[in-house]
């Protein structure tokens, strides 16, 4: 359901009945909710601050958003997104800017824009939006063993081109800015992407140069933990691609990241994160069966991570989808004496660490989710 | 088939010669007072995906989409825009939810788009090509 309300400037010419050229101002809203569900058959916990997962379950991933767009006119507009971050029942502010559109291939935007660099990061949170019941961990988990580092959003502004020929419509955006959190600074991230896409295929790629700090009011023993990757810069690079062609659904994606961190005999080194997955699915009208491949690998004998995820979506009616995924979770700590950041030290793949318990070598998950959009 | 159904048959025949025109395509319709001479299938279909914002020769454009249950809809989605209505389902909750473009507005049925492009000399629409008249202009059939 939709509601929109006009603010006719010409309103009265409207109520006779008159053709009219007025320039409207038009606010529209939207929401989605995701109830999601998950167990997995290990004690350890899973997707730490994201999920909770264990052999408890959580509901911790449930995600409920708002959204709202002001279209000021042809050039100008508005757009904000309030929603609960996994395992946090409080509704923050997810995201909102505005845009101006110069002409028809040039726009700035200024805010707090979600980060642009993945093939789902835009709309990360929106499940109905993607066949998955979470986007795969290994690229998009906030969790920093992920390439991802918890990039989520920038608070600063981006300038677009966009075009199309006879065969894709094509952007390029360059973005700037910085983004505080309650447990990591992004301090001068600025990146590229670019984009292509037709009915068939769309294809993403992105470089973003950030600096990774702690923020002020830190716990003192979080802010030990990442001392050795305070105020370091780290280098992130993707490629992804997406089709949906004749009912066959593919979405490929690998996204690395070079992060500088102090060593264990202080000075100056780096470790790759590397996250890479395949999906692929076939849609038999309304249900959609799919497979995924997800593979995460910390370099320096750091920690690692393989699984296969089995899933069904199942749209009932337009707006309304049911999900039901098994996976299987095959985790490796880091090797002892790995040369890696304090914090990915104790890990086992996305496992939580200071947990005492570990995770056996092979972990079954499985999860259920009703995405609504509204 | 009883012979009362039979019987029938004749009559629906002739509703549906009636009703034939429902299936004689698509008519993309704007105000009478548009200046827009004419809409190629790609620009009708940029437009409604909120990949351009106005008219080829620079205007404003407003959309006025139809109820998804109705049959022009479902052409529409599929001659037109050339998609499933699952794929533009999940179009637009991405387009929604990154801030980038919103759903035309759904206005109703032949009848009220009709009505609607009236009211809007920016307005654009489609409506069943039986249901063309000349408070409208057309600016592509799609058969």
């Amino acid at each position: 359901m939709t509601i929109r309300y006009r603010l006719n400037a010409l309103g009265a010419a409207l109520a006779l009945g008159m053709a009219h050229n007025a320039q409207a101002i038009e606010f529209k809203w939207s929401g989605f909710l995701n109830m999601v569900g998950a167990r997995s058959n290990d004690s350890a916990l899973y997707l730490h601050d994201e999920g909770n997962i264990d052999d408890n379950g959580s509901f911790e991933e449930s995600t409920l958003g708002l959204n709202a767009i002001v279209t000021i006119n042809e050039k100008l507009s508005i757009a904000a997104q309030i929603a609960n971050a996994p395992s946090d029942r409080s509704i923050d502010f997810d995201w909102g800017y505005g845009t101006l559109n110069l002409n028809g291939n040039w726009a700035v935007k200024a805010g707090r824009v979600k980060f642009p660099g993945y093939l789902v990061s835009e709309y990360v949170r929106v499940g109905y939006a993607y066949p998955w019941i979470r986007p795969p961990e290994v690229v998009y988990s906030i969790n920093m063993a992920a390439p991802t580092m918890g990039l989520d959003a920038y608070d600063g502004g981006a300038l677009r081109y966009q075009g199309f020929n006879d065969r894709f419509d094509y952007s390029a955006e360059i973005y700037g800015g910085g983004r505080s959190t309650d447990v990591m600074d992004f301090d001068k991230m600025y990146g590229l992407v670019l984009r292509a896409s037709n009915d068939i295929v769309n294809l993403v790629t992105d470089v973003n140069w950030s600096t990774l700090n702690n923020p002020p009011g830190l716990a003192p023993a979080t802010a030990a933990a990442l001392a050795d990757t305070a105020n370091q810069d780290m280098f992130t690079a993707s490629a992804g691609i997406n089709t949906d062609w004749n009912n066959l659904i593919l979405y490929a994606e690998y996204a690395y990241t070079l992060l500088d961190f102090i060593n264990a005999a202080g000075q100056s080194d780096d470790v790759g994160i590397t996250g890479w997955y395949t999906t692929v699915g076939y849609r038999f009208g309304n249900l959609l069966p799919h497979l995924t491949y997800q593979s995460l690998d910390n370099g320096n004998g750091g920690l690692e991570q393989t699984s296969w995820t089995a899933g069904l979506r199942y749209d009932l009616g337009t707006a309304t989808t049911l999900k039901l995924e098994w996976q299987r979770i095959e985790p490796e700590a880091a090797r002892a004496g790995a040369n890696v950041p304090v914090n990915l030290q104790n890990q086992s793949g996305l496992f939580a660490n200071g947990v005492d318990v570990s995770p056996s070598d092979e972990v079954d998950m499985l999860s259920v989710a009703v995405n609504f959009i509204f | 088939m009883s012979r009362s159904t039979g019987m029938l048959w004749p009559v629906a025949l002739f509703g549906l010669l009636l009703t034939g025109s429902v299936h004689a395509g698509l008519a993309i319709i704007t105000h009478p007072d548009n200046p827009e001479p004419a809409l190629t299938l790609n620009q009708v279909k940029r437009i409604y995906l909120a990949k351009a914002r106005t008219f080829p020769q620079g205007g404003t454009v407003r959309r006025a989409d139809q109820a998804p249950d109705t049959p022009a809809y479902r052409e529409f989605v599929s001659k037109v825009l050339g998609l499933r209505e699952q794929q533009l389902n999940a179009y637009w909750s991405k387009m929604t939810f990154t801030g980038r473009g919103v759903r035309p507005d759904n206005v109703g049925d032949d009848a009220d788009v009709r009505q609607w492009i009236l009211q809007h000399r920016d307005g654009l629409g489609y409506i069943d090509t039986g249901q063309v008249n000349e408070q409208v202009k057309v600016l592509l059939i799609v058969p």
